[in-house]
This record gives C-alpha cells, structure tokens and sequence, in this order.
C-alpha cells in the first residue's frame, strides 16, 4: 500500500491555525518545535477557532516533549503517545513528517498524525486500529522482520534464479515453489530463540506468518504475477469482454440500495489500488477494506449488521463491472493459490468469498442476460409504454416504430414508413395538383398536419433514427429496409454514434457489413473520439473489428487516437483481447503510436503473452514499414449536429460517400488515358488532357487566348470553346505525367504501344521521359523491348537517359538486345548507351543476345566492342550461353582477336566510379587497341551512367509512392533538394576523376569508324561545359517531379 | 532496393454448403493446422495470408470464411463485393454438397464480376478427399468436364486434416488473378463513349454572329 500523502498546505487544520493563532506559528518556529497536524480525513468539515491549538504544539525538552499548555507527550518509534494532562492517554499514528521554514529561515517540524489528540465524538467512530494482528505496508513487515529480512533475500535470490528455469511449468508446480520458499524462510525465523518462544502465542504466531509471507511474495511479485497472468489470459479477456458490455449499468438494475450509494466512489478508489497491492495478503486487505468502506456511513444510520450478503454482492457487482481493472481473474487466481499463512475462515476469506461469488455471477452471463432489457431497448420502451398507460396515451408513433424496430417486425415498420408513400398516393386523387376546393384543400391539410407520420428521418429523446435502433438490436434485414427509404447512413445521436458505432459496440456483424456496404463511414469519432473501431475493441467485438478491417483495407484507418490519445491497438493490448490483436497487427496497426499518457500500445500490454504477440510483430513489421505510420491526427469530427435535425446528416453523408468516389473516377480516368493512348487516340487524348488545338501548334498562344472574353460564359462556339477548356484544365484536367496503380505514364503507354505521334506530342507537353513504372522501367524501356525505333529515338532525342536499370536491372539496350532489335540497339549504342552494363543476372546485353539467338544484334554488340569475357552470376560467359556450332558461336571466337579482357571496366562498371588508380593500370593496355578511343568512351561512360541512375533513382523512389502519400508531400521538396545537391557534388567528382584519368592519355585522332560512340565523350572532356549541361537537366527533372507531387 | 516491390490485395472468397471444411481448409491455410471440433462459422470470418510469389512480388490474400448457411440469407451480396477469386467447396463424401456448387456458382456469377464485366477466377475444392478418396478418382475426366461447363478455373481434391492440394490450389488461383489482372490493366472496355470534337455541327452562338 502506497504511504499516505497529502499536502499540508491545504490541511484545514494547518489552515485555521495559521488563520487563528499566528502567534502560536511564530513562536513554534523560533523554538524549533513540532506542530501536529491531523490528517484531513479525519477532520470534521471545519475547524472551529475554539480549538485547543495549543496541544498540537510540540516544545523539545529532554528525552520527551511538551505540548504548549504543559501536557507530557512521548514519540516513540511511528506513534506519539499521549502523556500526563490529557484526557485519555491515546497513542496516534504518525503518518509523516516535514520540514517548514518561515520567513526568517527558521525551521519547524510538522507531523502529520492518524487523527485528532481529543476526540469530542468518540463513540462515533469506529475503532481505527481495528485489527491488531495484521501488519498492513511492506513498512509495517519489514520493521517487524528487523534483521532476520536479510536472510531472507538469499532464499528469494536463489528462487529467482531457479524460476527462469522451470517458466513453462504448471501452476502447481509455482505454487508448492513459492509454498516451500515460504516455509523455509518461516524456518529461519523461528531459529530464532526469543521468537520461537513468542510464537507460542498464537497471535504473535499468525503475526510472524504473515510477515514472512507478505515479504517473500512483495520480492517475487513480478516473477509469480506476471506468471498468473498469462495463465489467465484468455480468462481475463473473457471476462472483460462481459464487464464492458455491462459500462451501461445502473445501481438500479442490480438493486444496489440507495443508502450504499454514498459509499461506492470511494469504495472505487480504494478498489483501485488493487493492482499496486503485491502480496495476496495486501490484496485482501485491499478488499476487506472496500467491504468495511462500503458498511461504513457517515451518519452511522445504516452499520454492518444491517448489510447482508446480498447487498454487499449487489455492490461487488458494481464495483466490479465500473472499476477499470483489466486483470481480475488473474488477481482472483492469484490471492487463492498463493496465500498459505490464513485459512478462508477468518473474515478476508469471507471477503474473498463475496468477490469469488460476484466474479463468477458476471462470468456466466447472469448479469448479462438479466439485463439486456436495461442497458438497450426494451427496458426503456416498457417502462414509457407503462407511463403511458398510466397517464391514458397512446404511445407516440416514433416509439411505435422504434419498438417495432426493436422486435423486428418488418411488416409493421414497413407499414408505417409507407405511409408517407400513401399521402402521394392522396396527392393524386386531387383535382388537380394545385386544386384548393374543400376536399382536396382537406386532403393537403391531413397530409402535412397528421403528427403520426413518422419518416426514416424521425428521432427518438437520444437523438437517434430508426437506423440507430436497427443497428442496436441488430436488426439486420431491416437495415436494407430503411437504407431503401433513404435512412441517413452516417447520421449521429446525442453522443455522437452512428449506426455503426452501435452495431459494434454490439458486436453485430452482419449490421456492421451491411452499414459498411452502404458506406458508412468508419472514421466517425463519437463525443469520446472513438471511431466505431475503438469501440468494437473495446467491448471485445472480433468480429466486428474483423469486418471493419477487411472490409475496406484502405478505407480502415488504425492509427485513429480517441480522446485519450488512444489507437485500437491501445485499447485491444489494454484489455487483453488477443484475437484483436492480431488482426490489427497483421493489418498493419502502428504500434509505435503514443497516447496522452505517452504510452505506447506494447506499454498497456495486459499480460506477457499480449506483449509477445506485439514485441513479434514490432521486429518483424521493421522490415515492412506502412505508409500510415503518422500517428493519430483526428479526421474530420463527425459532421452531423443533431439540433440541425437530419437535413444536416444528409448532406455529411453525401459528402463522404463523394469524397470516396472522387478518387475512384480518378482512377477511371486515368485508365481511360492509358487506353486512349495505347489506342493512339488522339482525339482521345487530346480531350483528356484537354489540350487545345491551337495547343498543338504553339503553347504560347493557346494560353493567351485565357483572356479573350467569352460571348457568353458558356459559351462553346468555334472560337470561345478552346479557350474555355483551357481555362477549365486547372479544374479537373488530367496532368500529362498522371499514372494508374502501376505506374505507368501516359508516355509509357505511348512507348509500350509505338504510338510514334503521340510520343513527341506527349513530351511537348511536358511529360517526363524518366518517369518509372512499379517495375521502375522507364518509357525508353518499353520502346526498346517492343522494337519501336522512331519513339527510341524520340525519346533519346529529348534527352532520355539511355543506361537506366528497371527492376531486374536491364537497361534499355539489354532490353533491346534480348528481344532482337538491332536498329534499337544501334541507336542506343549511338547514344552512349553503356555496352557492358548487366543486369541483376549478371548478364551483359551480349549475353541475352546470345542466348535469344539474335545473331544480327550479337554482330552488331561484337562490332561496337562488347566484352565477351564478363561472366554472369552462374558464372557463365556469352559463349557459354550458345549453341556450339551456331553461327553466333563463330562470331564470338572469331571476333576475341580484337576484344581483349576488359575485367577491369567490369570492375569499374560494379564499383560504380572509377578511380584513377584502376584507370593508370590499364591505360597504357588499351593504347594499343584499334578501337582505343571507343574503349575509353565505354569506361568514362559507364560510371557517368550510373551515377545518373543512381541518384535518379532516388528522387524516383518517391514519385511511385506518391499516391498514398498525400501527407507527405509536405516534405518531399526538402528531401528532393537534397538528393538534388549529393547528385550535383557526385556530378563533379565524376567529372574529375574522368579528367585525371585522361591525362594519362596522349590525344589521339578520333577515327570516323568509331564516331557513332564518340559524341558523348567530346562532350565529357571539356568539364566544365559537362557539369554546366548536366546540372540543369537534374534540376528539371526535379521540378516537373515537385510538380506532380500536388496534383496526386 | 531489396525490398518487394509488387504488393498485391486480394479478395478471396471460400464458399460451400454448411460443414463442407471451409474453416479448416483457411485454418490449415494460414494457421497450418487442424482440428476436428467442428464450430458453425457465424456470419463470415476473415483471415490473412501473406504469400511471398516471387521475388519482387508478395501478393496478400485476404480470406472471407463465409458461412455456409449464407446463400439463404441476404448478406451474400454486400460478402462478394470487389472480391477478386472465390474457392467453392464441397465435401467428396457428400453428394448433396456437390449439386449444391452449381448453386453457388450462380449466385457468385449473377452478384460480383470483374470491372470488365468477366466473371472472377473461381477453384472447386472437393474437401475430404482422405475420406473418399477413390469417389472422384474415376470421374476426372467428368470433373474437367464440369469445370468447363461452369466455368471453373480448374478443381482439386484437398484435404484439410492430410494438408493435401490446399497450396497448390490457391497458387493456382492467384496465378489466374495475376493473369486476369494483367489482361484488365490491357483489355479494352468496348463501350468508351468518345465524345466528338471535331462534329460536324457547328454550334454557333448569337454573340459570334453580332460580331
């Protein structure tokens, strides 16, 4: 039990002390004397100024003190004992002590005591030392035990050793475990001489008993409690699950008298210092004293005999079910099995008994079953229906529904809600419909006068539709029912639940799917800001929370914090609900996510197998981080305020549901973007992307005429039309580098398809040639592998970058050359694509030439100076992937004579950057190859390739993701500058390096046979001019990316 | 980059008449175990199954466990929604559960296709198999026929408590959903309503004319 606090500042004693007697505060603090302050709760309500202050004022004398008007008092040890000149010579426990000073730095003592030195009333009270024989703090056991503690702790040392050992063993075993360490220690003192004589009373005997035993288990509490725990895991969760669904329970329902009512709070509180108790003895003292509190009464009127059982069990009921402790059958197991010192005879077995008796009441379900009626709907329809009767009504036609509802009598609320249908009916058997003879003028009035008229609209005194109440009452096909008849999905009560909140917290599934169908919203946080799927966790719904989760993954958020700051997970790990659990895990719950309480959803674990599902889930989920990992920013609150009326509700639904469907068109669109494009539909395209048709002749123009005035606004004629699509772009017009789900631009398309027309018109209008796919090809890719020479060559006239690695790692000549195109291939060659480049299969373009059997391409690689040497990852060269005796198998012997071992620019190539080092080695080899400065070329290029890859790449990474990403596009233009400044630094090095590494070379006349490969390396010898032409090209790229962050 | 990165979401139904094995087939599935306590699936359960296909690709399955009573009730529906394959289920030992497929093929076939208007991949599983074992071993060629007929992606003999066929009948429908897949991301939907451009008639207004 925690040591007793209170700050004395506020003590109503102190206060009237200084208030009354400041002299008395003065004086004290010169002589360095002692005040004595009763502790508030025993203070009446106020303190008169009649009071004797005096004797609470300690003066020092030897050995002893003296109070100010002269009585002897003696401290001794934690109790003041009351000397000569008072009334009655009491001893008073000390609480506390502290230590004051005053202005002038004089010091002074305060003692805080258990209760007044004179007791006016004292046949009031109850005798506060009520149970001599029974230590009550691990203070109290470890002052009795003295010395002998000591001797203790190697028994408990040891124990703790040898019980990591046997973790997994019965409960029986840790029983008789803790059991024999208890009686060895009880040995150990009874070796004890002098106690062993004391302990032939039985008192002093029981005294010892319980010292012992509340030291060991205070030392191994951790150890056996956590153990009980996890044995009660499912138990607890069980359990759980019942007292939450009770959270609606009334003193009433269980006939708790209205006299015990005053108690409970405090009986509350005490009950919840259960889980800070750490032996069973605590426990039971914990409890006895939740009994005794619940007995006593301020007034005295009411005493213990007059509590039977029954109403102490009434109590227990609601003491149990309303305070929020997640472990109760672990404590129950606990107490039972690991209390040896006490029999159940004495009056804690008595307490444990009614707490035994109440847990096992709620854990069959009596409760529950009993009282369905007064947490939901019935009880409340019957008890208005009986009000009704009395007061001679007839029940209002919105309960009549409601309770039709209820029972799920389809027929009867179809009924009733047609009746709307019948006024139209009405409406038609008028003269005509602005008609105002008599009876058509009766026939209007009837219509909108008649109050039993009820709508789907209508609400209850809670605020809830009939929707509500079908949810409530699981009422399942008439869901369908008011849904037809225009029921507001998302429409809210005075709490602020939806539907769906209810039919969660009910744990009814087939509603929740059905609402979830109709799309009602998920992220709706009712007045404590839990989603529906905070409460489906909290009541212990699995399958509710299963549905929510499934039934729309993306939809679904997890990391929604209630008003507490808490997730599901949170909730689910506090409560225990494994099944749960897991389903979020495996879903992808953050459990990273702080509360208010900076907890994170492994700190409210409940018990250690709780913690190992998550601790296993937390390392593994490391390795595949979600999207959603930014916590717990609350969405929009639920929309609908009742006052408003469902008007208001009608318009939040619509808005969600649009919301929803606004992201899918765009999906729709995009696609048809593709197709048009794959269709070389031009038109198509056109109109998608809403270009203009002056557009295709000069940007310039097409946007100046933005300021032509329009004959009309909407006006479409020949001249006004162009200009009003184009004013409409920034509306709903599609970006040109727009992708679907995989990735692919409408450029991508264009290229996979060979649309040679729309390839230019595409990257006119800014599409951007190194945009990647999910399998991160670029367009150039595509072309090559489909063999479409005039798109390669389009885009490699815009400066696409030929030697960019997809995700197996081909390069778009690797590409070209597998599927045999060996005009792509030439072009690239021409472009600098790099000859040697492999791929994640370690093979070179002449590897997959070879083994696709192109012989035309494998010359034409031979020709431009492919090594035949490099060796793929099984370790194969491209004349080991032939066929002997083939033509290709001739090319590649007859062609060795003038390649010679390039290993070295295979190194350089995997390295990634050339060092001037490699460079020098193999420099002077190469001056005397024919085909030198085409060599040089490959090995300056290569390196430049890659570094372009690699760093576009990384600004890449993030365009695939963009999305889902919607939250971060805030800090992407950061990172991208960054990426942008390491590319332009590793530009430079590179050029350097490339710089240092010519030297060494004697200037050469560049021959014409090896011009197509040389342009590219005129360009890089001139450094400056390089990184000049390079840098900016890094920084478009980076912009027209930036640019279609926002648009995603 | 050595991450996947391919993640697929799929939607897969496991339908059949009560007791044909549809939970222990998904438990056996995903929990890779069995257990004879039979318990009536409520409503539809739900699990997950994390299937690593290739390198670059891991394709997530999420199982709905529908209740077998369900064709009767009016759920089935809102179950089938954007549901990607479906496994029906009979039991070999039980005829009735066989001409109950048919049934629940239809009910399948009339409430869900692909977004371009195909029905989705469905697999027959004919459960049990280690109880009946030479009931369908004469009728493989009318089984293929079956298939044909309804329009089954293929069938297969499983068994929940021997763990026979159940990975290489689901491999064998995600491969067909990754094949559907591909053929939706090419397919052509026929009926694009272009609108005309370039129409013939001209709109004229009466400013253009004023002017």
């Amino acid at each position: 039990m925690a040591l007793y606090d209170e700050d004395l500042l506020k003590n109503p004693f102190y206060l009237a002390l200084q208030k009354w007697r400041p002299d008395l505060c003065s004086k004290v603090a010169q002589i360095h004397g002692i005040v004595l302050v009763p502790c508030r709760g025993s203070l009446p309500g106020s303190v008169q100024a009649s009071c004797q202050f005096e004797s609470y004022v300690l003066v020092p004398t030897e050995g002893h003190f003296q109070t100010l008007d002269g009585k002897a008092v003696v401290i001794e040890g934690n109790r003041i004992k009351l000397g000569a000149g008072f009334a009655c010579l009491l001893s008073v426990p000390i609480l506390f002590e502290e230590t004051f000073y005053n202005e002038k730095e004089e010091s002074f003592s305060i003692l805080c005591i258990a209760h007044p030195l004179e007791r006016r009333e004292t046949s009031e009270e109850p005798s506060a030392p009520a149970d001599p024989f029974s230590l009550k703090t691990i203070e109290d056991v470890r002052e009795f035990l003295g010395r002998h503690s000591e001797k203790f702790d190697k028994n408990i040392a040891s124990f703790h050793r040898t019980f990591r050992e046997c973790e997994r063993k019965s409960l029986r075993h840790h029983i008789d475990s803790v059991n024999a360490l208890y009686t060895k220690c009880l040995q150990q003192l009874l070796r004890d001489s002098h106690l062993k004589v004391l302990a032939k009373q039985e008192a002093q005997m029981n005294l010892m008993k319980q010292a012992v035993e509340m030291y060991v288990h205070h030392d191994i509490y951790d150890l056996i409690f956590k153990y009980v725990g996890t044995m009660e895991a499912s138990e607890d969760a069980a359990f759980n699950k019942i007292t939450r669904s009770l959270q609606d329970l009334q003193q009433k329902d269980i006939g708790v008298k209205p006299e015990f009512s005053f108690n409970i709070p405090r009986a509350k509180r005490e009950l919840g210092q259960l889980n800070k108790c750490t032996s069973p003895q605590q426990k039971l003292l914990c409890l006895r004293k939740v009994v005794q509190l619940m007995t006593q009464s301020p007034s005295q009127r009411v005493n213990l005999e007059t509590m039977c059982a029954d109403d102490l069990l009434s109590v227990l009921l609601y003491l149990l079910v309303k305070t929020e402790i997640p472990n109760w059958m672990a404590n129950l197991s606990y107490i039972k099995n690991f209390r040896f010192s006490s029999s159940a005879k004495d009056e804690l077995g008595y307490c444990l008994t009614s707490v035994e008796a109440a847990i096992e009441y709620i854990r069959q379900g009596s409760l529950s079953t009993k009282t369905p009626d007064a947490e939901g709907f019935g009880d409340r329809l019957f008890l208005k229906q009986r009000m009704n009767l009395l007061s001679q009504m007839t029940s209002t036609p919105i309960d009549c529904l409601f309770k039709h509802i209820a029972s799920g009598n389809q027929k009867e609320v179809e009924r009733l809600l047609s009746q709307d249908d019948q006024d139209k009916d009405a409406m038609q058997k008028m003269c005509h419909p602005l008609c105002s003879c008599e009876d058509c003028e009766k026939l209007i009035s009837g219509r909108l006068n008649d109050p039993s008229v009820v709508t789907p609209f209508s609400r209850d005194d809670r605020g809830q539709t009939p929707l509500h109440v079908a949810a409530l009452c699981g009422q399942a096909s008439l869901i369908d029912f008011l849904v037809s008849k225009g029921a507001v999905v998302n429409a809210t009560d005075y709490h602020g639940s939806t539907p769906l909140h209810l039919a969660c917290q009910k744990g009814f599934q087939s509603v929740t799917l059905l609402l979830l169908h109709y799309k009602a919203s998920t992220e709706v946080q009712d007045n404590n800001g839990n989603t529906p799927l905070h409460l489906a966790c909290t009541y212990g719904q699995e399958d509710c929370v299963k549905a929510l989760v499934y039934y729309d993954v993306q939809a679904c958020r997890l990391d929604i914090g209630n008003e507490k700051g808490d997730t599901a997970l949170h909730i689910a790990a506090r409560w225990g609900y494994e099944g749960i659990i897991e389903t979020l895990l495996q879903n992808g719950a953050p459990t990273a996510v702080q509360n208010r309480l900076k907890e994170t959803p492994l700190k409210c674990a409940l018990n250690s197998k709780i913690l190992s599902i998550m601790e296993a889930h937390h390392l593994s989920s490391d390795r595949r981080p979600r999207p959603s990992e930014v916590p717990a920013q609350s969405p929009t609150r639920s929309v609908d305020s009742i006052s408003q009326g469902s008007s208001t509700s009608s318009f939040s639904s619509i808005s969600v549901s649009f919301r929803q469907e606004e992201v899918k068109k765009d999906y729709r669109e995009v696609e048809k973007l593709l197709r048009a494009v794959a269709d070389g539909d031009l038109e198509m395209v056109r109109y998608l992307l809403e270009w203009t048709e002056d557009d295709l002749d000069d940007v310039e123009d097409a946007i100046s005429t933005v300021d032509l005035e329009f004959c009309h606004p909407l006006c479409q004629c020949p001249k006004c039309a162009p200009a009003q699509k184009l004013a409409r772009i920034s509306a709903n017009g599609l970006s040109v580098n727009v992708t679907n789900q995989d990735g692919f631009s409408p450029l991508h398309m264009a290229a996979l398809h060979g649309r040679t027309d729309l390839v230019p018109l595409l990257l006119k209008h800014g599409a951007y040639s190194g945009a990647r796919n999910t399998s991160q090809a670029v367009p150039l890719h595509l072309a090559c592998q489909q063999g479409h020479f005039q798109v390669a060559k389009c885009l490699l006239d815009s400066n696409a970058k030929p030697n960019k690695k997809d995700l197996s790692g081909n390069t778009p000549l690797i590409c070209a050359c597998s599927a045999g195109h060996h005009e792509v291939a030439a072009l690239l060659l021409q472009h600098g694509a790099s000859i040697n480049a492999c791929n994640n299969k370690g093979n070179t373009a002449l590897h997959e030439a070879v083994m696709g059997r192109h012989t035309l391409v494998v010359e034409l690689l031979l020709f431009y100076g492919a090594s035949v040497d490099i060796l793929n990852k099984r370790q194969y060269t491209a004349a080991d992937c032939a066929e002997q005796d083939s033509k290709i198998m001739e090319l590649l012997q007859v062609v060795p004579g003038c390649v010679a071992s390039l290993d070295s620019v295979e190194e350089a190539d995997h390295e990634g950057y050339v060092t001037v080092e490699i460079r020098r080695k193999w420099n002077p080899k190469m001056y005397n190859l024919p085909e030198e400065p085409l060599r040089r070329q490959f090995c300056l290029i290569n390196p430049g390739g890659r570094f372009q890859e690699r760093t576009s790449r990384e600004t890449m990474g993030r365009d695939r993701s963009v999305p889902d990403l919607a939250g971060r596009s805030l800090q992407e233009p950061e990172k991208q500058r960054v990426t942008g400044k390491q590319s332009d630094l590793s530009d430079l090095s590179r050029y350097q390096t490339s710089e240092e590494g010519n030297k060494g070379l004697p200037e050469r006349p560049v021959s014409r046979q090896a011009a197509p490969g040389h342009r590219p390396m005129v360009r890089r010898h001139t450094v400056n001019d390089a990184a000049i032409l390079q840098v900016p090209e890094v920084t478009v790229h980076l912009t027209t990316h930036e640019a279609s962050v926002p648009q995603s | 980059m050595q991450t996947p990165h391919k993640e697929h979401l799929y939607k897969l139904l496991v339908i059949g008449d009560l007791g044909v094995g549809k939970t222990s087939i998904i438990k056996r599935y995903v929990h890779q175990n069995f257990s004879s306590h039979y318990r009536a699936t409520i409503g539809v359960d739900f699990a997950l199954k994390v299937l690593h296909w290739d390198p670059e690709t891991v394709v997530r399955l999420q199982l709905w466990d529908i209740a077998g009573q369900e064709r009767f009730g009016n759920m089935t529906r809102v179950y089938y929604r954007e549901a990607m394959g479906a496994f029906i289920v009979f039991d070999v030992t039980r005829p009735a559960t066989f001409e109950a497929v048919a049934k629940w093929k239809n009910d399948l076939d009339s409430k869900l296709t692909l977004p371009n208007g195909k029905p989705v991949s469905v697999v027959l599983l004919a459960n049990k198999c280690d109880q009946g074992k030479d009931v369908l071993m004469n009728n493989g060629l009318k089984m293929d026929q079956f298939c044909k007929e309804h329009g089954f992606v293929g069938w297969f003999e499983t068994s929940a408590k021997e763990n026979i066929n159940i990975d290489e009948a689901s491999r064998c429908l995600v491969k067909h959903i990754l094949a559907n897949e591909c053929d939706l991301l090419e397919s052509i939907e026929p009926d694009i309503v272009k609108p005309h451009l370039t129409s013939p008639k001209v709109v004229s207004c009466s400013g253009c004319a004023k002017s």
